[in-house]
C-alpha cells in the first residue's frame, strides 16, 4: 500500500508558520540533532515528527524563534483553518486531487491531499481570504 | 485548537477489522500506563517493539481518505458548510459524499461534526454496503 502523506513537510510547515496561528498546529517538527537517532523516527532532515498539540514546546519562545522548533500541520488541521465553501475531490482517472473554494474561484490540483491544502490556504492568503 | 486528526481508539478498532493494518499510517501504544499517539505507522512500530507494547493501528484523515474508493465513474468529495434551519443557526458540518456515475441510486451522503468522523463514516457505509 501506497505511503500517504498525512502532514506537512518541513519546508512547508516553515511557510505556513507565517501566515497561520501557530495553535492551530497539531504536530510538531523538533530539532533532533543532538539526539540518537530513532531508526524508526519520521524524520525531514534532522528533525523529527512527533504527533500530538505541541502548545507546550511551540510556547517556548526561544525554541521556536531559534527554529528548533517548527509547528506541523496534519491534514485535518489544514482543513480546519480553511473557511466554509471548500471542496475536495479525488480524481479516479489519474488519483490526483482537486482542492476547490467557492472563495474567489480558487481551484489547485495536485498529487495528495497535504499538498493541495498547503497551496490552496498560500492562494488564499495572498488573495486576503483566510 | 482542538483538532480531530486521527481516528479515535474505538473507530480504529472497529477499523482493523475490516481494514489491512499496513493502511493505518499511526498507532496508539500503551505500556501499561497510557496511551499515546504515535506518528509512526503500525507496521513500523510493531517491527519494532514486536508484542512488548500493546499497538492499536490508527489512521490519520489523509490515510482514511486515500482509503476510499477511486475507481473509475466514482467520485469522492470531502467538503464544509452546512446550515441549520430550526432554529436558524449556522452549524459547521463536514461532508462526505460518494457519487457514483453510472448509477445514482447508490450515492451515499455522510455528514458529520469533522471531517475524520465524516470519513469513517462512510468507509463503514461503504463497506456495509460492499463496496469497498
Amino acid at each position: 500500500m501506497a505511503t500517504v502523506k498525512a502532514f506537512t513537510d518541513l519546508q512547508q510547515s516553515r511557510k505556513l508558520a507565517e501566515i497561520l496561528p501557530i495553535e492551530s498546529a497539531d504536530m510538531h517538527w523538533q530539532d533532533a540533532s543532538k539526539e540518537y537517532e530513532n531508526p524508526y523516527g519520521i524524520y525531514d532532515g534532522h528533525f523529527r515528527l512527533i504527533a500530538g498539540n505541541s502548545s507546550k514546546i511551540i510556547n517556548n519562545k526561544r525554541d521556536f524563534r531559534k527554529g528548533f522548533v517548527l509547528p506541523a500541520w496534519s491534514l485535518a488541521a489544514l482543513l480546519s483553518v480553511l473557511p466554509n465553501g471548500i471542496v475536495m475531490n479525488k480524481d479516479s482517472q489519474n488519483g490526483r486531487y482537486h482542492f476547490s473554494s467557492t472563495h474567489a474561484g480558487t481551484y489547485v490540483t495536485t498529487d495528495n491531499p497535504v499538498d493541495a491544502c498547503v497551496d490552496i490556504i498560500i492562494k488564499l492568503k495572498e488573495r486576503n481570504l483566510l | 485548537m482542538n483538532i480531530k486528526s486521527y481516528t479515535d481508539i474505538e473507530q480504529s478498532k472497529k477499523l482493523a477489522e475490516i481494514l489491512p493494518l499496513e493502511s493505518a499510517d499511526m498507532c496508539f501504544a500503551n505500556d501499561g500506563t497510557s496511551i499515546k499517539i504515535d506518528a509512526n505507522s503500525y507496521n513500523v512500530r510493531k517491527s519494532m517493539w514486536k508484542d512488548i507494547i500493546q499497538l492499536i493501528p490508527c489512521w490519520s484523515l489523509a490515510a482514511l481518505y486515500q482509503i476510499l474508493p477511486n475507481t473509475e465513474h466514482i467520485l469522492i468529495t470531502l467538503s464544509r458548510g452546512g446550515w441549520k434551519t430550526e432554529p436558524l443557526e449556522y452549524v459547521d458540518t463536514w461532508w462526505c459524499e460518494y457519487e457514483d456515475g453510472d448509477d445514482c441510486t447508490k450515492n451515499i451522503t455522510v455528514k458529520a461534526d469533522n471531517p475524520v468522523d465524516a470519513c469513517y463514516g462512510m468507509i463503514m457505509t461503504l463497506k456495509e454496503k460492499d463496496l469497498l
